[in-house]
């Protein structure tokens, strides 16, 4: 029959492409005779971009489904585990010290009683908000490890996701691919795209592996987006205006001992013109300076980052990053689907890189069209999908600053200019002045970033919402408090039984984990 | 209780005696005792025989049920055993071995000199007067170095169930007569329905190694359970 759907060319071999190609190989059983084909094309001349680091809880279910085994990341992707992400100096300073909080992988337990509206009223006086609605706080700033050792892959006592090192997950992702899933890889320099009559992609010519046809493409090459935007000319949503970071700075850190330990969340400490993020990895740390260009100069984000290193960071080389910050005006377009850094990017303040790429990899393999008839439907519902998650990430990005009350540089007072803040976010603010978030405000599921997400930003950084002592809405401080007092028991129970991050991720890689 | 395990030498060890017996009462804590794959058969007879995970490792180790709770093993409460059969692992000490260097295979016997067992008037000789091992201690030796041995084999088993993907997670809710309710998480057995469901080949596999009845004994060994709970009665009285 004319018009199936036989052959998947991705091209791109980061992560992104590795991601989209390990998850249509898995649905379609492209291992099997007879099944939809996936073939992947890698540069050997053009690296991948070698940063995305942090994850989010999500990839767990994905490497689950996908058959790769934790062990196996832990081991050879230099994995550790990431609770949360604990942000520095995203408010002025109180009380003489540094501001911080936390955003915990954990649900905030608030569906029996919840803390909240106590703990906004002040009557859980001196307690983090985060540490009012769960225990996983207590973990992180006591630098345990998520799980335990009797339990099975991707299981924990709290959530997690991990922190992992780029360049050797995608080696593992490459690996799995090709072994178990039955990924072609085809290692070659794609030259020229040849167009068909209706704007869809025909095929590609490469150096070295011939012309390769195929029936649709992943357009998974990065920043430049070869087929989507270079052939197919689909613009850019920019959002620089929004978000004003548009340059990374990345060095990676060698630990002082091996035995050092790891943090085990991501530390994101805020400068004058953006933050630093902080990676801890097994073998070294990953660090980077993410700043807005037209507020500082790139020398002195370079100064900054050595200062916040300190003297290790001497003689490391610095690596400069220039960020394209917005998302295609569409994804899919004919018979091409862009995944990876080719359809959008924010700034890696949440770790929506991988996920975003992982989550859209999925949505294809799982809608994948039966028929080329069927292409055009498909490709409208997964671009009103892709835009919605899009628009909500830099909502949720935007967030972490438009509400900050710094205002030590320019770069912080812009952040809260009114014509910077997307009408949906400015919307909800107002509401929540007087209203406390709750899930009737984060209806639709193709967001993904909900209800729990904004409760740990808005309160971590005070977001002043005042509710007053409605009946039916009263926030008694006695319930509260016994709620927080049976969580702390709670912690310290579960902390006697939890190691250490390192010491964990030592005995897991010696070790293993079992699969039930 | 405190240990001194050293190795054994015909000089410093040469006045030692070791009372020939096991000392039950030094396991009263130990709910869980490992169980070596030959034994299978003959401890399912008594005793229920499950799967636990070691709290440093997360590997899996095979054991048999000796109480309900932690920190109480109602077998090892006196002097004598009472049932019919004794695992090997309550019958090794003081006696146990070490690799002569780290790392290396060869094997050498160490004795825990601080044991009650162990003594300079009491039992059998471990040298006789030429320095020369006894009868005894060879014996023994050699059961601790088998012990080594056939611990590897059951763990071998063990890594075979696994791979086949034949143990489940099986939580246990206990009512006793009196009211009393016992939980025990943690256990892992193997699954009838997958055993019935393993293709021909595999079968074969485990049949060719004569691996079918541990694996039988250990689905028998559950109803020992019930002979566990009238124990429990027996020793701690029907009150709670
Ligand atoms: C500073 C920074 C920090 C980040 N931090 C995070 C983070 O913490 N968490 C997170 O989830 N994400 C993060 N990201 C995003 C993350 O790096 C990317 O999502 C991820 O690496 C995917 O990239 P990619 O595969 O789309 O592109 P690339 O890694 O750029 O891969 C492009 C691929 O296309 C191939 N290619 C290009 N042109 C051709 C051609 N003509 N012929 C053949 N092949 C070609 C290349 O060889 C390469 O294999 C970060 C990104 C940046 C810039």
């Amino acid at each position: 029959m004319t018009g199936e759907i036989r052959h998947v060319v991705v091209l791109g071999g980061g992560t992104a492409g590795w991601l989209a190609a390990n998850h249509l190989a898995r649905r379609l059983q492209s291992h099997l005779p007879d099944t939809v084909q996936v073939s992947l094309i890698e540069s050997p001349d053009i690296p991948t971009i070698g940063v995305g680091e942090g994850t989010v809880p999500a990839i767990r279910s994905s490497l689950h489904h996908l058959g790769i085994s934790e062990t196996r990341l832990l081991r050879e992707a230099d994995a550790t585990f990431k609770q949360s992400i604990k942000f520095v100096g995203w408010m002025k300073p109180r009380q003489g010290a540094a501001h911080s909080y936390h955003h915990l992988f954990d649900y905030p337990d608030i569906l029996d009683s919840d803390p909240t509206p106590a703990w906004l009223q002040g009557k859980l006086p001196g307690m983090h908000y985060a540490d009012a609605v769960s225990v996983q706080g207590r973990f992180c700033d006591a630098g345990l490890g998520p799980k335990l050792m009797t339990q099975p892959e991707y299981a924990g006592i709290s959530q997690y996701a991990y922190h992992i090192d780029a360049a050797k997950f995608g080696k593992l992702l490459a690996e799995h691919g090709s072994n178990k899933l039955g990924v072609r890889h085809i290692r070659a320099h794609v030259t020229s795209v040849k167009v068909k009559t209706d704007g869809g992609i025909d095929s590609l010519i490469t150096d070295c592996a011939g012309e390769i046809q195929g029936d649709l493409y992943v357009d998974a090459s990065g920043f430049n987006a070869l087929l989507l935007s270079q052939t197919m000319n689909i613009p850019l949503v920019d959002k620089s205006h929004v978000l004003l970071a548009d340059t990374a700075l990345a060095v990676q850190v060698p630990y002082s001992s091996p035995a050092q330990p790891i943090a085990c969340h991501t530390l994101a400490t805020a400068q004058h013109a953006g933050w630093i993020w902080d990676i801890g990895l097994t073998e070294r740390r990953g660090v980077g300076y993410v700043y807005s260009s037209s507020h500082t100069s790139h020398e002195q984000a370079e100064h900054n980052l050595r200062d916040y290193l300190g003297p290790l960071a001497n003689d490391l080389a610095m690596r400069r990053i220039p960020m394209q910050v917005g998302y295609r005006k569409k994804f899919w377009h004919k018979n091409c689907v862009a995944i990876g850094l080719s359809q959008g990017f924010v700034e890696p303040l949440e770790a929506t890189g991988l996920l975003m790429f992982d989550i859209t990899s999925r949505m294809l393999a799982d809608q994948f069209p039966a028929h080329q008839a069927q292409i055009d439907q498909t490709a409208g519902r997964f671009n009103r999908q892709v835009s919605y998650a899009w628009e909500r990430v830099v909502d949720f990005i935007k967030l972490h600053y438009c509400i900050s009350d710094r205002d030590d540089s320019e770069f912080w007072l812009d952040n809260r200019h009114e014509q910077s803040i997307p009408q949906s976010l400015q919307e909800n603010l107002e509401y929540w002045r007087y209203q406390l978030p709750s899930h009737y405000d984060f209806t639709n599921v193709s967001g993904i970033f909900n209800l729990e997400n904004y409760l740990y930003v808005l309160y971590g950084m005070h977001y002043p919402t005042q509710i007053a002592d409605r009946p039916g809405f009263a926030a008694p401080a006695m319930a509260a408090e016994q709620k927080v007092q049976a969580m702390q028991k709670r912690a310290a129970q579960l902390a006697a039984q939890m190691l250490p991050h390192r010491e964990l991720i030592n005995r897991i890689r010696q070790y293993g984990l079992q699969r039930i | 209780m405190s240990t001194h395990i050293v190795p054994l030498n015909n000089q410093v060890h040469s006045h030692l005696k070791v009372q020939n017996k096991a000392l039950f009462k030094s396991f009263a804590e130990d709910h869980l005792i490992p169980v070596l794959l030959r034994e299978f058969v003959g401890v399912a007879a008594e005793f229920p025989i499950i799967f636990v995970k070691s709290e440093n490792t997360g590997q899996f180790h095979c054991v048999a049920m000796m109480g309900l709770k932690r920190g109480q093993n109602l077998y090892c409460q006196g002097d004598s055993f009472p049932a019919g059969y004794i695992p090997q692992a309550l019958r090794n000490a003081p006696f146990s071995v070490t690799p002569k260097e780290e790392g290396s295979e060869e094997l050498m016997i160490c004795i825990d000199e601080s044991h009650e067992l162990v003594n300079a008037h009491e039992g059998e000789a471990l040298f006789d007067e030429q320095g020369e091992q006894t009868e005894f201690l060879k014996a023994r030796g050699e059961s601790v170095v088998r012990y080594i041995s056939d611990t590897q084999m059951t763990l071998k088993f063990m890594q075979m169930l696994l791979e086949k993907d034949l143990l489940v997670s099986r939580d246990m809710k206990i009512s006793m007569k009196n009211g009393e309710e016992f939980v025990l998480n943690g256990i892992y057995v193997i699954d009838e329905q997958k055993v019935n469901s393993l293709s021909l080949e595999d079968l074969e596999v485990f049949r060719s190694r004569g691996l079918l009845s541990a694996i039988y004994a250990q689905l028998f060994s559950m109803q020992q359970i019930h002979r566990l709970t009238r124990k429990y009665i027996e020793v701690n009285g029907d009150n709670k």
